[in-house]
């Protein structure tokens, strides 16, 4: 009778203590989104659909205006019965299937370069991406020279590192791509004449453009085309391989500051995978971003936060924000959310910097916090409190990690000073 | 009298508390780290440490390749959350918590329910982590979510029957005994940081024919390309002649690799599962060797890649 008693008195504080011992976490929930991408996909906007053989006839019309003569007037009035989406596809064909013939990939660039698209301009996220892969540098430039053109100065970065390169062994026609560089930038400052002002002027222009997504000088036109454009590169965070994920936000943190809101608003797609991506996207757009969380998700992430999927990379987003308004909607993810809302929300803590809080100093920072968390923590604590930066030892702290929190403290200290 | 009742007021709040305590024995705290598991799991643990699993995040080379992370798209895989909350063979994204713990136990066996997954049939959730048997455990599907990013997994869909075996865990989970005579899968997942792996998936043959040296290499052990992966894997075919007695330096014949994304200049050139490849070498050498040297970054040097097989053939044999 003995033996019993204290087996079903232990069995008592057993069950009463695990009661206790579960945390009172945020509970996401599984959302159900709308099919937000299916709404807005029209197969009007399909590209024509044609082979390389047929773009590499319309390139050679392209080539035949230039000869002058009845030739050349033959050869546009064909041309003038294409559409601007066939002659936009056939030279983006071109350049992007012809891995080998740099020559003929720049006449493409040119042509391309030599038409009025401003209006017409659905052309410039494919453009955009061949920065990634394009290689022959004079090419570059002529892409970066199309895209200002269109209101868009993404290829300035390229245009730059022309310039700055010296190494004419590794780079073909490097002299002549710094020549055209040398050309450009004088036009984007008034065919000033001084290399030096123009050089300067170059900077500012990247400077701006990084800050704001804007070139004070040409809008780009946020067209029908070119937003239908947009909705089809936002569809392709649904693939499963990464390679058109990754092209997608390669263009979209290269676009002007308007395209922010199709991903604003495809941050609330039915699909996962979109989800995350437009959030991370943004989120490494960091605070210049903002236009997309003017523009839908100050509404929207209080749901996406709550997601049972897309609750981490929304608690991420406000971080990048660097906004110390965002911190109270980050408190509750901190006391009250599950170990990886709560590392989400300790690092986006630390970029919003909310130095007005005390609640850190009431918090006990241990291994309920993720290694990372507990140093965006640390951190935080010591800056609010002045100390000199110590980077903190936390057992199980990735040194990148680490780095990548004082990092993200020092961007957010510029951003202050200036 | 007093005692009775006491005993059965005692068992009343028993009953009642096991009436209320959950069905299952469930954490008492959420299964949010793999360090959690290590405790009653060390064997496997010590296995998995040594991996390049464990290695996944904070692996120099990784670095180096991804420009330490800058290319956050890697993070993905090298700490993925948990494989079994996305859909079979669907891609995974990344986590945000202890990412140097890399491909960790919960990455592949954590469940959304909070417990963890299986491939045992006979598990019945009667443990601290609550393992349950799951079917994709024993899927290649597991595997795809992260590997066939390179198409590895679709390379072995097109491989000849004999070499696909049934699954990814024939070669790369092998069975085996640990202390106590449990049975189970290998944590250490020998692949190509593993030379018994290396030298079991292709095949080097140095022969005469037709009065030609012939180096010729198959792959006869793996049930994908060789080797497989985009970008960071490459394998060396290399030559040495010996003539007038003297050994000449060694020279590349061909490289075995699958270029990456933007090296839009290379082609594929990895040696499909079951195909051989022959290379005619010069018929003037007293002795011809021949040897195959596996990178696991393309960039790598000679010394410092993995001599796989090597081969020598004399002019007189």
């Amino acid at each position: 009778m003995n033996k019993p008693l204290p087996t079903l008195l232990l069995l008592v504080t057993a069950s009463c203590s695990q009661q206790a011992d579960i945390p009172a976490s945020i509970q996401p929930t599984r959302t159900a989104f709308d099919a937000v991408i299916s709404e807005h996909l029209s197969d009007a906007s399909d590209w024509p659909e044609f082979d390389i053989e047929r773009a590499n006839e319309i390139l050679d019309l392209c080539d035949m205006t230039a000869l002058g003569g009845t030739v050349a007037q033959r050869a546009q009035r064909r041309l003038d019965r294409l559409s601007s989406d066939d002659i936009q596809h056939a030279l983006l064909l071109i350049v992007e299937t012809n891995k080998l013939d740099a020559l003929l990939r720049r006449q493409a660039y040119a042509f391309l370069d030599a038409q009025d698209w401003q209006t017409d301009n659905r052309f410039i996220p494919r453009l955009v991406l061949r920065l990634k892969y394009e290689k022959d540098w004079p090419s570059n430039i002529i892409i970066a020279q199309t895209l200002a053109r269109a209101g868009n100065l993404a290829g300035l970065e390229a245009v730059k590192s022309v310039l700055l390169n010296s190494d004419d062994k590794r780079i073909s026609d490097l002299e002549l791509a710094k020549t055209m560089a040398a050309d450009f930038i004088a036009t984007l400052n008034d065919y000033a004449i001084d290399f030096d002002a123009n050089w300067q002027h170059l900077l500012k222009l990247i400077d701006n453009w990084n800050s704001v997504r804007g070139y004070d000088l040409v809008a780009t036109e946020f067209s029908e085309k070119y937003q239908d454009e947009l909705w089809h590169l936002v569809a392709q965070f649904r693939s499963q391989p990464l390679r058109p994920v990754d092209d997608a936000r390669f263009v979209f943190i290269r676009l002007e500051q308007q395209a922010m809101t199709v991903l604003a608003t495809a941050a609330s797609d039915n699909n996962r995978y979109v989800r995350d991506h437009c959030l991370q996207t943004l989120t490494w757009m960091s605070s210049t971003s903002r236009v997309a969380y003017d523009f839908a998700l100050a509404d929207s992430l209080a749901i996406l936060e709550n997601d049972y999927f897309s609750s981490v990379r929304a608690i991420e987003y406000r971080g990048s924000l660097m906004d110390k308004e965002q911190a109270k909607f980050l408190w509750p993810f901190i006391t009250k959310g599950n170990y990886e809302q709560r590392t989400a929300a300790a690092d986006a803590l630390l970029r919003c910097a909310d130095l007005s809080a005390t609640a850190i100093d009431a918090l006990v920072i241990d291994e309920r916090f993720s290694p990372e968390a507990q140093c965006s923590l640390l951190l935080l604590r010591d800056e609010l409190h002045g100390n000199a930066l110590i980077p903190p030892t936390i057992p199980g702290l990735d040194t990148n990690e680490l780095n990548r929190r004082l990092r993200w403290q020092q961007q957010r200290q510029n951003l202050a000073a200036n | 009298m007093k005692i009775i009742s006491a005993f059965l007021a005692i068992l009343g709040i028993a009953a009642l508390a096991l009436v209320l305590a959950p069905q299952q024995q469930s954490p008492t705290t959420e299964l949010h780290s793999s360090t959690q598991c290590l405790e009653c799991h060390a064997g496997v643990a010590a296995e998995w440490q040594d991996s390049h699993h464990a290695f996944a995040y904070e692996n120099p080379e990784v670095r180096k390749l991804s420009n330490d992370f800058a290319n956050q798209e890697c993070i993905a895989c090298h700490a993925p959350q948990p494989v079994l909350t996305f859909e079979a063979g669907e891609r995974v994204l990344a986590r945000q918590s202890q990412r140097g713990l890399g491909v960790d136990c919960l990455a592949c066996h954590a469940i959304t329910n909070g417990g963890v997954a299986t491939s045992n049939r006979q598990a019945n959730g009667d443990a601290p982590c609550r393992p349950q048997f799951v079917q994709r455990m024993d899927s290649v599907q597991l595997c795809a979510s992260c590997h066939n990013q390179h198409n590895t997994v679709e390379q072995w869909r097109g491989a000849p029957d004999n070499l696909k075996g049934n699954n990814c865990l024939e070669c790369h989970m092998p069975q085996v005994f640990r202390q106590g005579g449990r049975r189970g899968r290998d944590h250490a997942f020998p692949a190509s940081h593993d030379l018994n792996a290396l030298q079991s998936a292709v095949n080097l043959e140095l022969s005469w024919v037709n009065g030609v040296p012939t180096a010729t290499l198959t792959n006869d052990g793996s049930g994908h390309n060789f080797p497989t992966d985009e970008r960071s894997r490459a394998a060396d075919l290399q030559v040495q002649y010996q003539v007038d007695g003297k050994l000449e330096e060694w020279q590349q014949l061909y490289r075995f690799r699958d270029p990456y994304r933007d090296e839009t200049d290379l082609t594929n050139t990895q040696l499909p599962a079951g195909e051989s490849m022959s290379f005619d070498l010069r018929a003037d050498a007293q002795l011809v060797v021949v040897r195959l040297v596996y990178k696991t970054n393309p960039f790598m040097s000679d010394a410092d890649g993995v001599v796989v097989h090597i081969k020598t053939l004399a002019s007189d044999e």
